[in-house]
């Protein structure tokens, strides 16, 4: 190495930035050359004074009172993003919980509309039922009201006692059997209520439907239909209809007295 | 960005960046030379730094990193102003005409070294504060300005002469005697 090439990289020495075997070149060098070790004393004299007179130097020394301010807005800065980002969190949230439920008001509404119509599908067939069973064979369940079988002697103590107690000593089971309308099985309780022929018709083919029956919230749904008081609820199982010319109160009575009988 | 660990994320950048804040603006006055210049750079990039803290790693140089985004600022402000500058082919050719390699005078002061430094070109100037003063590595002075190592070795070298050419000449305007060293021209 001679006094020109350690002149080149004299400064990438002071900055560590020589590889080992230049650096130990320029050190064999400096053993041999005074003028350059002075260069380098110098050098490193002038990057000492470089950096203090620098660092030092008023007018790239930051304000005070700058620098306290700077520090207050990025704390303040923090702050309102967290706030800025926990209401957007909330919007967010908030906007979530309206799209779901509205989402799922729809989907209860259609569900719910969709039940109703299951039901009053199904009670338009009780109906039917009614008049072409239980009315069109009247005189023959009259005459098996004094014909005894287990299931009858069961209703009549669990359930028709209750019920006499409690509503009407004239209610009475004429017949039970099974009636098949338009592909759907039901179990049909032929009563008398005095004069009135009454229909407590058990559908065995659909499901109990999970519906609010009525406004009120009875769960139990009373309607008039042609000339008959219709009332409809679910059971354990399945749908259970109640179906007389009684008045209207009479019928949702006694449906409710069923209802509320605990075998049913 | 932010989470709910709002209060703890500016506890962090407080213990990592803050204590910089002297160094940014101080190299930040030597890239704008102007104070305000130097105090809207500064505080533009606490601001940028704190947005993107979830992008630091916690234990590198942050020193290096808060330079690097205040020069990236630097490039955006200075393009929206439309001052944004390479260096010129004049600044080059006036580095590479200085040929030799003055002494330098004893007894400078803190007053002639800064006026010395003022009438270095800001392109070589800004590399020596960044190595010699500020003690980047040259790779790191490399990642700040976004160019090249062999870019910085370049400048830093012309820099540093250009630097001492202007230490001569301010010593021989006020007298202080300069010894030439053999083989100058």
């Amino acid at each position: 190495m001679n006094c020109r090439e350690f002149s080149e990289i004299a400064d990438s020495y002071l900055s560590d930035e020589l590889l080992v075997e230049t650096n130990h070149d320029l050190f064999h060098h400096l053993e041999q050359c005074g003028d350059c070790r002075g260069e380098l004393n110098i050098r490193r004299q002038v990057r000492t004074k470089l950096r203090s007179a620098i660092i030092n130097a008023e007018e790239s020394t930051i304000n005070a009172i700058f620098a306290n301010k700077l520090k207050a807005n990025l704390r303040e800065q923090t702050k309102q993003n967290s706030i800025f980002k926990l209401r957007n969190l909330s919007f967010g949230l908030a906007g979530f919980a309206t799209i779901f439920l509205i989402i799922f008001g729809v989907f209860t509404y259609q569900n719910s509309s969709q039940n109703i119509a299951i039901w009053q599908k199904l009670s338009d067939e009780a109906v039917e039922t009614h008049k072409e069973c239980a009315l069109e064979h009247k005189e023959e369940w009259l005459k098996n009201a004094s014909v005894n079988s287990v299931e009858k002697t069961n209703f009549k103590e669990q359930i028709l006692k209750p019920l006499k107690v409690k509503y009407n000593e004239n209610i009475d089971l004429m017949d039970i059997h099974e009636c098949s309308f338009h592909g759907k099985k039901y179990r049909h309780y032929v009563l008398k209520s005095g004069e009135h022929v009454v229909s407590y018709l058990q559908n065995e083919t659909d499901n109990a439907i999970p519906t609010k029956l009525d406004a009120n919230n009875d769960k139990i749904m009373s309607q008039p239909r042609e000339k008959f008081q219709l009332a409809s609820f679910n059971g354990k199982m399945n749908p259970i209809f109640i179906i007389s010319d009684m008045t209207e109160a009479e019928n949702l009575n006694l449906a409710r007295m069923i209802q509320n009988s605990p075998s049913i | 960005m932010f989470g709910f660990g709002k209060q703890e994320n500016f506890t962090e950048f407080e213990r990592e960046a803050i204590p910089f804040l002297d160094d940014v603006y101080r190299v930040a006055y030597w890239l704008t030379r102007n104070q305000t210049e130097a105090e809207d750079l500064t505080q533009e990039t606490f601001t940028q730094a704190l947005k993107s803290f979830h992008n630091y790693e916690i234990g590198t140089n942050c020193k290096a990193w808060m330079m690097t985004i205040m020069y990236h600022t630097n490039s955006k402000r200075l393009r929206k102003m439309n001052r944004l500058q390479l260096v010129n082919d004049t600044e080059e050719k006036i580095a590479e005409t200085i040929s030799f390699e003055p002494s330098i005078p004893q007894n400078l002061t803190d007053v002639d070294v800064i006026a010395a430094l003022k009438r270095v070109p800001k392109n070589f100037a800004e590399v020596v504060i960044l190595a010699d003063v500020e003690g980047f590595a040259y790779k790191e002075v490399s990642q700040v300005l976004n160019v090249p190592i062999g870019t910085v070795m370049s400048r830093l070298h012309r820099g540093r002469k250009i630097l001492r050419v202007e230490l001569a000449d301010y010593a021989r305007n006020y007298g202080f005697k300069i010894e030439k060293k053999a083989g100058e021209l």
